[in-house]
C-alpha cells in the first residue's frame, strides 16, 4: 500500500525535521520504502514551508505526493494553500488548533490538536509543537509506529533538543490516544 | 539484497558522497552552488578523516583545473556543481578530454539558462554535458533517478572514468538530489572498483599518450619515474604538439574509445517493452513519473512500455532503435524543451513516431500528464 503524508506550516516551525523524522521512522524502523522531500530555498527559512513523505510496502515510483492521505497543517497560510490537495472524504487532516482556527466543513476527518499550547505549557518550547503533532499522528492514524518515531528522533536529533522532542512525542501520542478512545467511545470531538 | 551492508536514509546528494568514497575518491574540489551544495558539505566532512583532501577553490574554473591536476597526481577526483558552474567548467572538461584524464563531474541540473532557477529541477543541460567544450571529443554521462542510483552511478562513473580515461558526468537534478530515501550500501569488499591501467613497459620505453590495443593509454601518476608530457594542445603519442595525420589520429581515438565501446558502456532498463505500442523513453527523475504512468496505463488496458536510459552519453542508440522497430509511438518526457527527443528521433530512424513531452515550469511531470499522452495513441 502507498500512503502519502504532507506537513506544512511556516519556516522555523521544524516542518522539514518532521518530514525527516517520519521518513526515518518508516524507512529504518517500520521497514517501509520511503521518499521524502521538502521546500527548498528561501521559503524554507521563514516563508511557507512544506515536506512530503511517500511511504509504501513496494518500491516507490513517483516520489511526490499526488493526493495526500494524511496532512498536518500548522498555519492558516498552509491550510489555504494546500488543503485542496486532500480528498475531503478520505483524507485525514491534523491541525495545530492553536494556530489554525477554522476548517472547511467538507473535510470529513479533521483532528484538532492544540500542539503549540501543549508544547508551550508542558515543555516550555513552542518549537516542539511539530513533534507533538507527530506523536498524535502516530496514535490517530498509525501511519508510522510510535517506537519508530522515538528511534528516529534519537537518530536525527542533537543534545537537549532530543530530550525535549521525545517528551513532545510522548505528550502528542498521549493526546492522540485520548482522542481516539473518546472517538471510539462515540463522543463528539 | 546481499547481506552485511547497511541501510541508510539519505538524500541523493548524500548518497553521491557515499558512492564517491566507496569508489576510492579522495580528492574533492569545487565551489558551493545550489542544488549541489550537500555534495561539497558531505565531502568536506568525510574526506579528511578518510585521508582525503577537500579544496574549496575560488570558482568553478579553478575547481575543474584542480580536478585534472589531482587526477594526474594519482588521485581519484570529483567535483560537483549546477548549471552556471557547469558552464565555467566546460573549459576544464575539454582539457580533461584531450589529456584523457579520469575524473567525475556531478551536475545537479537547475532551470536555465544563466542563473536560471536555482531551486527548481531541470534536465536542461543534457546537450551541454555532451557538447559543452570546444572541438571533437566524446565523454560519458549517466542519469540517476533515485538515491540508490546516485550511490551506484557515482561508483560507476569513477569506474568508467578510470577504465576509459575520460571525464564522466553524473547528470542529476534537484529532485533526485534532495529526495531522502533508503540506500543500501554493500560491504566494501562487495563493491567493484576499477583503477586506471598502469604501464607494462619500463620508464625508458614509455610514451605518455601511446595507446594499447584497446585504444587507451596506460596512465602513471607524476613522480612515479615515468616522464610525462601533458599538454592541452592536439598532440602525438609523445605528448608533443601535432598536426595533420597525427592530430587527426588523436581526435579519432578520443571519440572512438567511447563511441565504439557504446555497447559495453550503455545501460538501459526496460519495462513491458515486448508488446508495447507506445514506449516512453525517459531518464533521471522523470523516469519515476513515467514508470508510474506506464504501470497505470497497463492496468487500464493500454499497451505501454518504458525504456529508461541510465546512460545518456554515449547515446544508447542501439537500444532505442530496437524498441522503435517494435512500437508505433515513442513519447519522450523531459524537463527541458525536448533535447533527448532529438536523439531518439535520430536513433529510431523514422521507424515510429517520436513525440516530445517537454516541461519547462521548474516542476517534474506528474504521472497523469504522461498517462494522458499514452492514451492519446492506440490501445
Amino acid at each position: 500500500m502507498r500512503q502519502e503524508f504532507v506537513a506544512a506550516g511556516f519556516g522555523s516551525q521544524g516542518i522539514i525535521s518532521m518530514g525527516i523524522v517520519v521518513c526515518t521512522a518508516a524507512g529504518l524502523y517500520d521497514n517501509k520504502m520511503v521518499a521524502q522531500n521538502q521546500s527548498n530555498g528561501p521559503v524554507a527559512r521563514g516563508g511557507a514551508c512544506r515536506t512530503e513523505v511517500v511511504i509504501s510496502d513496494a518500491e516507490i515510483d513517483y516520489p511526490r505526493a499526488l493526493t495526500p492521505d494524511i496532512m498536518i497543517l500548522m498555519s492558516e497560510q498552509a491550510r489555504d494553500r494546500y488543503l485542496s490537495e486532500v480528498n475531503p472524504e478520505q483524507g485525514q487532516v491534523l491541525i495545530d488548533s492553536t494556530l489554525v482556527a477554522a476548517m472547511p466543513p467538507q473535510i470529513k476527518n479533521v483532528y484538532r490538536i492544540p500542539a503549540t499550547d501543549i508544547a508551550e505549557t508542558k515543555l516550555g518550547q513552542r518549537a516542539a509543537a511539530g513533534m507533538v503533532m507527530l506523536g498524535a499522528m502516530a496514535a490517530l492514524t498509525g501511519l508510522v509506529s510510535y517506537q519508530g518515531l522515538q528511534a528516529a528522533v534519537r537518530d536525527t536529533g542533537e543534545g537537549d533538543a532530543t530530550t525535549v522532542d521525545l517528551k513532545a512525542l510522548e505528550e502528542g501520542y498521549a493526546y492522540g490516544r485520548t482522542m481516539l478512545m473518546a472517538r471510539e467511545g462515540g463522543a463528539i470531538l | 539484497m546481499a547481506t552485511g551492508g547497511t541501510i541508510k536514509i539519505m538524500q541523493g546528494n548524500e548518497a553521491c558522497v557515499e558512492g564517491a568514497l566507496a569508489a576510492g575518491c579522495r580528492f574533492y574540489t569545487g565551489y558551493p552552488i545550489e542544488p549541489a551544495s550537500e555534495i561539497a558539505e558531505g565531502m568536506a566532512r568525510q574526506l579528511p578523516p578518510a585521508g582525503g583532501i577537500f579544496v574549496q577553490m575560488e570558482d568553478e574554473l579553478a575547481s575543474v583545473i584542480a580536478l585534472v591536476g589531482a587526477s594526474w597526481g594519482g588521485w581519484k577526483a570529483m567535483t560537483a556543481t549546477s548549471g552556471p558552474g557547469f558552464c565555467l567548467m566546460q573549459d576544464g572538461i575539454g582539457l580533461a578530454a584531450i589529456t584523457e584524464t579520469p575524473c567525475v563531474i556531478v551536475d545537479v541540473q537547475r532551470g536555465g539558462p544563466a542563473s536560471g532557477q536555482s531551486t527548481a529541477p531541470s534536465q536542461g543541460d543534457v546537450f551541454q554535458a555532451r557538447y559543452g567544450a570546444n572541438g571533437d571529443y566524446s565523454l560519458i554521462a549517466l542519469a540517476p533517478s533515485t538515491s540508490q542510483e546516485m550511490f551506484e552511478f557515482t561508483i560507476k562513473a569513477f569506474n568508467l572514468a578510470e577504465r576509459y580515461r575520460v571525464p564522466v558526468i553524473v547528470l542529476a537534478d534537484e529532485i533526485v538530489a534532495h529526495t531522502r530515501e533508503r540506500v543500501y550500501i554493500p560491504p566494501a569488499d562487495q563493491i567493484a572498483v576499477v583503477n586506471r591501467k598502469q604501464p607494462a613497459v619500463p620508464p625508458a620505453e614509455f610514451l605518455t599518450f601511446k595507446p594499447d590495443a584497446d585504444g587507451i593509454p596506460p596512465m602513471p601518476a607524476f613522480n612515479t619515474g615515468y616522464k610525462l608530457c601533458v599538454i592541452s594542445q592536439v598532440h602525438n603519442e609523445k605528448g608533443f604538439r601535432a598536426k595533420g595525420k597525427e592530430g587527426a589520429a588523436l581526435i579519432r581515438r578520443l571519440t572512438d574509445k567511447i563511441e565504439k565501446n557504446a555497447g559495453a558502456i550503455c545501460e538501459v532498463e526496460e519495462l513491458y517493452t515486448e508488446d508495447a505500442t507506445t514506449i516512453v523513453v525517459c531518464y533521471g527523475s522523470v523516469a519515476r513519473c513515467a514508470r508510474r504512468a506506464v504501470k497505470d496505463a497497463r492496468e487500464q488496458g493500454w499497451k505501454a512500455g518504458l525504456l529508461k536510459l541510465n546512460t545518456l552519453w554515449p547515446f544508447p542508440a542501439k537500444q532505442v532503435k530496437a524498441v522503435a522497430a517494435r512500437a508505433q509511438r515513442i513519447l519522450v518526457p523531459e524537463m527541458n524543451i525536448g533535447r533527448i527527443a532529438l536523439e531518439v528521433e535520430r536513433a529510431s530512424g523514422g521507424a515510429c513516431e517520436v513525440i516530445p513531452l517537454p516541461k519547462l515550469d521548474g516542476k517534474c511531470h506528474i504521472p497523469a500528464e504522461i498517462l494522458a499522452a499514452i492514451k492519446g495513441g492506440c490501445r
